[in-house]
């Protein structure tokens, strides 16, 4: 046979695999509205760090509005710019334009100035300080030039600039009308956004690294050597539409971290306590109403098929289990009583109830054993109707069955204990067998059965002995000893009744005389 | 029950917006003409004999200023003072302060107007306007 798993264990092993699956799913379901947290964590800091760099650029434009017009409001400048253009002189004009650069200006430390440039109406390079940074390029950006350069009337007063991308780095450009309201030039003021950008440390409240394309950002040590830092990084890109900077903040989330770790856990740990509370209750209200119930079926059938017959189920359980623990027990009833009429019909003469040769000689076989032990003696009564065959042949079958059965009511009536045994032998002869019973309570037996049969007067015009049915009675008394058989009593009681109907019937017979 | 103050007090909120509102200056005023910062640097260019005129506090027209523009308080202004600087009643004058919501400039030309100025000029974003444009500032 194979190997089948029981439902308890089955049912059990699911349950215990489904617990273990949500747990799984509670802590993965964690795991992923943590990453969910960072993501928006990641994304709220780089709005933050946008803003930040937008103000950045802003408070540099100020700076450039304000320098500039420092600048050209300064008598020296004036004059000098005044000089370049009518004698071509540009030395006060380089001295103008070194002098902020050597001597510092209002908000130096927060704005790195590296280069002032004078252009011409046209926006052609004339010359620029020689205390600025050298080698930068020469021209001014593409984007400036063409929104300079497209404008006309007043709207050539406004200054303009902004963010933009050189072989030299990152730069900040502003470029400022010369010559108040009678424009006359145009100044360029170049900042490197490096130093300026630093605040957006300040503002957004986390370290910064920048790095421009070309040049790989470092990442900080901490970031590297634990994980709890949070490297939120920013591409801002300049008005050149080319990425300037790459800013990375780094977010130190050891407390979020270990806030989520811990939410997690209890999260979890609550989860799994839940889970497991429900399926040790489920396990107990499955064992209280299908594994026992069934374990007390199986019980049963398995008593039954040992062969207690009789074996019965305390019904218990859901309704399908209490429903079949009821059926089994109906269906032993129902065989049981099916064995016992099956039993009693193969046992039973049809009809006249009483039982047949084959009971008849089963029970004197177990009598008869049973009295060679004991050395009890044991009776046997053969009955013959007296001319049956007269008595068919006068009254027809159906009246003779009639009379057959009454004749074995009567004598079922003179057996009075429950050892006798009272059969039809076949035809109109019957047999009594007596337990424990010698020949003169045979004789008594024999007497009051000759009475009763008598007394139910049954008419009988056939019969040469009386005008209504007799019983001629043989009898045999023994007390058997081994080796004797018990069919040799039988044949004794029928040479008794062969006696007693060779003497004229109606009367009873015994071995040696009537 | 419900209490009825809080919703009155709601009431009042477009009351209070409406309130606001009439802070401000005034989209025109009667005898002057309302310019933007273009139109009145076109005007200062174009015109030699205008007289611009800055209606704020010295300490904000010392921070910046439009070029060629002369501070006068309209708290400080009277006939005479006015008179100083402009040549005749027939003589264009521009008067500004710091915004929309400053109230000094329009003051100053309902005097003006008053005071029978015939070419009278209000450049009514004033300061806050030629700043955000990045026009070039005098000191």
């Amino acid at each position: 046979m194979p190997k089948r798993l029981s439902i308890s264990a089955a049912t059990t092993v699911a349950v215990f695999v489904i617990g273990g699956l949500f747990v799984l799913f509670s802590w993965s379901a964690g795991a992923y509205f943590r990453e969910a947290a960072l993501h928006s964590q990641t994304k709220s800091l780089s709005r933050i760090i946008e803003v930040a760099s937008n103000q950045v650029l802003h408070d540099i434009q100020q700076h450039a509005l304000n320098i500039h017009s420092i600048i050209s409001n300064a008598e020296s400048f004036t004059s000098a710019f005044l000089q370049f253009q009518q004698k071509r002189d540009d030395e006060a004009l380089l001295s103008a334009l070194d002098d902020p650069l050597l001597n510092g200006y209002v908000g130096m430390t927060e704005i790195d100035l590296v280069q002032l440039r004078i252009y011409d109406l046209d926006l052609n390079f004339l010359l620029e300080s020689r205390a600025g940074t050298q080698g930068l390029p020469e021209h001014l950006p593409e984007f400036i030039l063409t929104r300079a350069l497209k404008r006309e009337g007043v709207d050539r007063l406004k200054a303009t600039g902004g963010l933009w991308v050189s072989d030299h780095g990152p730069l900040y450009s502003m470029l400022h009308p010369i010559g108040g309201l009678q424009i006359q030039g145009y100044l360029e003021l170049i900042f490197d956004p490096r130093l300026s950008l630093q605040k957006v440390s300040k503002i957004s409240g986390m370290p910064l690294h920048l790095s421009s394309p070309g040049h790989p950002a470092t990442m900080p040590e901490t970031s590297r050597q634990q994980n709890e830092k949070l490297a939120i990084e920013y591409l801002l890109i300049g008005d050149d539409n080319l990425p300037a900077y790459h800013l990375i903040g780094i977010e130190d989330v050891h407390q979020l971290y270990q806030d989520m770790r811990n939410n997690q856990l209890i999260t979890t740990a609550f989860f799994i306590t839940i889970t497991f509370i429900i399926l040790l209750l489920l396990l107990l209200a499955l064992n209280r109403g299908v594994f026992q119930p069934l374990k007390r079926i199986l019980k049963g059938i398995e008593r039954y098929r040992e062969g207690e017959l009789d074996t019965r189920i305390t019904p218990s359980g859901l309704r399908d289990l209490f429903t079949l623990g009821e059926t089994f027990n109906s269906m032993i009833e129902q065989i049981r009583y099916d064995m016992n009429e099956l039993e009693r019909h193969s046992n039973m003469d049809g009809l006249t109830g009483l039982g047949n040769r084959r009971y008849f000689e089963e029970r004197l076989q177990e009598e008869w054993s049973r009295a060679t032990r004991q050395q009890w003696p044991i009776s046997i009564l053969f009955i013959d109707i007296d001319y049956f065959k007269r008595y068919n042949d006068h009254y027809g079958h159906l009246q003779g069955d009639d009379c057959l059965r009454r004749v074995a009511e009567a004598i079922q009536h003179a057996v009075k204990r429950d050892v006798d045994v009272a059969a039809r032998y076949g035809g109109e002869e019957f047999l009594i067998m007596l337990p424990e019973t010698g020949m003169s309570g045979a004789e008594r037996v024999a007497r009051e059965l000759q009475q009763a049969i008598r007394k139910l007067h049954i008419e009988h015009q056939g019969s040469n002995v009386e005008p209504f049915v007799t019983l001629s009675i043989g009898i045999a008394s023994h007390i058997p000893c081994f080796p004797e058989k018990a069919e040799e009593l039988v044949h004794r009681a029928d040479i008794a009744l062969y006696q007693a109907k060779e003497h004229g019937r109606n009367r009873i017979g015994k071995p040696g005389g009537t | 029950m419900r209490k009825p103050v809080p919703m009155l007090l709601l009431l009042l909120i477009p009351v209070t917006q409406v309130w606001a509102e009439m802070i401000k200056a005034p989209g025109n005023i009667e005898g002057a003409t309302t310019l933007t910062a273009e139109k009145t640097i076109e005007l200062i260019l174009n015109d030699p004999s205008l007289v611009v005129i800055d209606s704020r506090k010295f300490e904000e027209f010392e921070k910046g200023h439009i070029e060629s523009a002369i501070n006068l308080p309209d708290t400080d202004m009277n006939a005479e003072v006015l008179a100083q600087y402009v040549a005749s009643h027939d003589s264009p004058i521009l008067f500004y302060c710091h915004g929309p919501r400053c109230l000094r400039s329009t003051n100053a030309i309902t005097m003006a107007v008053n005071w029978g100025y015939q070419q009278l000029y209000w450049f009514r974003g004033g300061w806050l306007e030629w700043q955000q444009k990045k026009l070039p500032v005098a000191q």
